[in-house]
């Protein structure tokens, strides 16, 4: 064999059984464990491209010297290296999310959310079960442009229209009321995909220039760029934040206050700080807290506050002038920046509730039902059929998840004394871990039944 | 013992959960189909437990092995299971339900369910105020491997009133099962305790761990 054909054939092999093992991975995943159908039309489209891709390799060895040895084939091999590359980086925690490992119902009501925003009303959300102790979106844009190269190249199917990632950190699998924090990076999908990073440019743009004035005009392209990027990345965090606020309520900020709390990150100076891509959790807390008493939550929330809203309180209380943002070798510019990025907040709130307003979370039935699911709870009962009044009751999703939450913040104990064996005198921590365990379930099998309740054919 | 009719189930279904005599069955889907004049009929769930292959010789029911016998399976409503001939499989009702404190339960396999050798209960009794999915030990008795789907009615629930009613005291909860919501592995206090509670002061039941934490049993114990 011709030594340069050898060489080429050693690569193409190599890129083969690479992507023979994705594909035979894939097929052995979906035989046996179920998913998702964002997951399977993942997998489905993985499978499709690597049969593609295998024939492409096949036709590439054996046409005429010329063809293989061009740069054009050269280019196409890199590029469809490069992509098996993030593809094999995203196969392995999505086959993990097999539905014994991720909240089911969860996810359901994540979708249907989704699905109920204007221009979303295709999309799916592949989820991935991460090694992170952090939740994540995986940014789709490069992905997408690869994905059309390669789909031009090999004549493949084109990549899942309105897909995108977002990761469990896999110890969470089970639990509901931190996954919420999935709200979140849903927003970031939702920001991605209206495109609102350009969209928001301009008033970026005019906020640094009406803060740093004529050092902003006369800085230097990659520096006025990277304050741009700064401002816009805090902005899309900002963004997320208010999204799972509109669409999931109070529940959203007491499960950051969770996650916060689990990671050591709400001491003061590291809550006041922020860092190139988010914002200060001080800063987080003071706008989501700023929505939830402008429509309405906080005021329901009942008259004895819980830890984790004392908490939320005491840190959108700290003062803007405390926030922090050291920039190495440019004094000042960091609390320059900051005070750039607080004079875009109010477009990024009105994008936010340009997108969510038809679907924000309503009050009223918290109001009506928060009374009765704590009851249910305390009773050891899954919340979803309340009777009340001789009438039976289905509680929307997201009251039913606010109250549950909130029970379990506030009034664990109902329950916790009811247990056979428990001893009020001496707690302990495995009891109140096993109780809290339960009332996530209850929740769970709660959004579960109704989505079921809410399925069933009309009658009439 | 009275068997509460329908229109028994349906008056205490009213009645608020903090009342001790109420009943609460979620979700009830197509109520018509699913009461019957003296029964309730039941859908099986999405969450079964599987026997796993098991390494070692025979199982032993102590506190730490019963998570080593069997593994989960989530089908989602629409998909199916097959249970081969002649095997087992634990599942769950999709219905929660809360029993009154007054009322026991008895779960039996519905009979066109019966009709092709499926049994989902061996230990049929429930106590009064249970709260949870029920377990189904499901348990294919004939020769063809038979296709379960979740959602579909498996079982028929009767309750009776318990008569003269307990005496009123606060209401616990037993943690062992907790209102279970799918199938859960079963638990065992360890043979050791079990049997030192009614005087047995030695016992050769749980086989010796070696140090990797595979187990040797121990055939003639030498202090017997």
């Amino acid at each position: 064999m011709h030594s340069e054909l050898a060489g080429l054939m050693q690569d193409a092999a190599s890129l083969h059984r690479f992507v023979r093992f994705l594909r035979e991975f894939c097929e052995e995943r979906r035989a046996t464990h179920h998913y998702l159908s964002s997951s399977r039309a993942f997998f489905l489209y993985v499978q499709q491209l690597a049969e593609k891709t295998e024939t492409f390799l096949q036709r590439l060895i054996s046409s005429p010297e010329p063809t293989y040895r061009s740069p054009r084939a050269e280019r196409k091999v890199a590029a469809l290296k490069r992509f098996w590359t993030v593809l094999h980086w995203l196969i392995k925690p999505a086959a993990d999310a097999h539905t014994l490992r991720v909240p089911v119902p969860l996810l359901g009501l994540l979708e249907r959310h989704l699905r109920s925003l204007g221009g979303f009303s295709e999309s799916k959300v592949v989820t991935l079960l991460s090694p992170d102790l952090n939740y994540f979106q995986y940014r789709t844009g490069p992905l997408r442009e690869l994905a059309a190269q390669v789909t031009l190249m090999l004549d493949a199917p084109p990549f899942p229209e309105g897909l995108g990632f977002i990761a469990i950190p896999y110890s969470q699998e089970s639990r509901l009321f931190t996954n919420l924090l999935l709200y979140h990076e849903l927003g970031h999908f939702a920001f991605e995909t209206e495109g609102n990073a350009a969209g928001l440019l301009p008033q970026v743009d005019d906020a640094l220039t009406a803060v740093l004035g004529e050092q902003f005009a006369s800085a230097p392209e990659p520096l006025r760029s990277w304050c741009r990027g700064r401002l816009v990345a805090w902005c899309e965090e900002t963004y997320a934040d208010l999204f799972a606020t509109f669409l999931i309520g109070p529940a959203y900020s007491f499960a950051s206050i969770e996650l916060f709390n689990l990671l050591a990150l709400l001491e003061a100076p590291r809550s006041l700080r922020f860092d190139s891509e988010h914002t200060a959790d001080a800063y987080r807390f003071n706008e989501q807290l700023n929505y939830l008493k402008n429509a309405g939550w906080w005021q329901c929330l009942g008259g004895a506050k819980t830890e984790h809203q004392k908490l939320i309180e005491k840190l959108a209380a700290r003062k803007e002038e405390e926030y922090l943002y050291p920039v190495p070798d440019i004094p000042q510019l960091g609390s320059l920046l900051i005070r750039a990025f607080l004079r875009v907040r109010v477009p990024v709130r009105e994008l936010v509730a340009k997108t969510c307003k038809e679907c924000a979370a309503d009050t009223r039935p918290f109001v009506a039902y928060s009374e009765a699911i704590w009851r249910y709870l305390a009773n050891a009962t899954v919340p979803s059929t309340l009777s009340l009044g001789g009438e039976a009751f289905h509680p929307p999703e997201v009251a039913t998840i606010n109250s549950a939450f909130l029970f379990s913040l506030a009034s664990l104990s109902r329950l916790l004394a009811k247990v056979e064996g428990y001893d009020a005198s001496r707690p302990k921590v495995s009891d109140y871990g096993q109780v809290a365990g339960r009332i996530e379930l209850w929740t769970m099998k709660a959004i579960e039944d109704l989505a079921l309740l809410s399925r069933r054919p009309k009658v009439g | 013992m009275p068997i509460l009719s329908r229109s028994e189930i349906r008056e205490r279904m009213k009645r608020e959960v903090d009342n001790p005599t109420s009943l609460v069955i979620t979700p009830l889907l197509e109520e018509d189909d699913a009461l019957d004049s003296d029964s309730i009929n039941l859908r099986l769930g999405s969450y079964f437990l599987l026997p796993r292959f098991f390494q070692q010789p025979f199982f032993c029911p102590d506190s730490k092995s019963s998570s080593f016998l069997q593994v989960s399976v989530h089908v989602p409503l629409g998909d199916y299971l097959v249970v081969p001939a002649h095997q087992t499989v634990l599942g769950a009702t999709l219905e929660f339900i809360k029993l009154p404190r007054n009322v026991s339960g008895q779960i039996l396999t519905k009979s066109s369910v019966a009709r092709t050798f499926i049994v989902i209960e061996t230990a049929p009794w429930i106590h009064p105020g249970y709260r949870g999915c029920l377990t189904l030990e499901i348990a294919n008795v004939s020769n063809t491997p038979l296709l379960l789907y979740p959602g579909r009615f498996m079982a028929q629930l009767v309750l009776m009133d318990v008569s003269p009613e307990e005496p009123a005291a606060d209401e616990r909860f037993n943690p062992k099962y907790l209102g279970p919501v799918y199938p859960e592995a079963p638990s065992f206090r360890d043979p050791k305790d079990d049997l030192a509670a009614i005087g047995i002061p030695e016992t050769w039941v749980i086989p010796e761990r070696e140090p990797g934490g595979q187990r040797r049993t121990r055939s003639s114990p030498t202090n017997r």
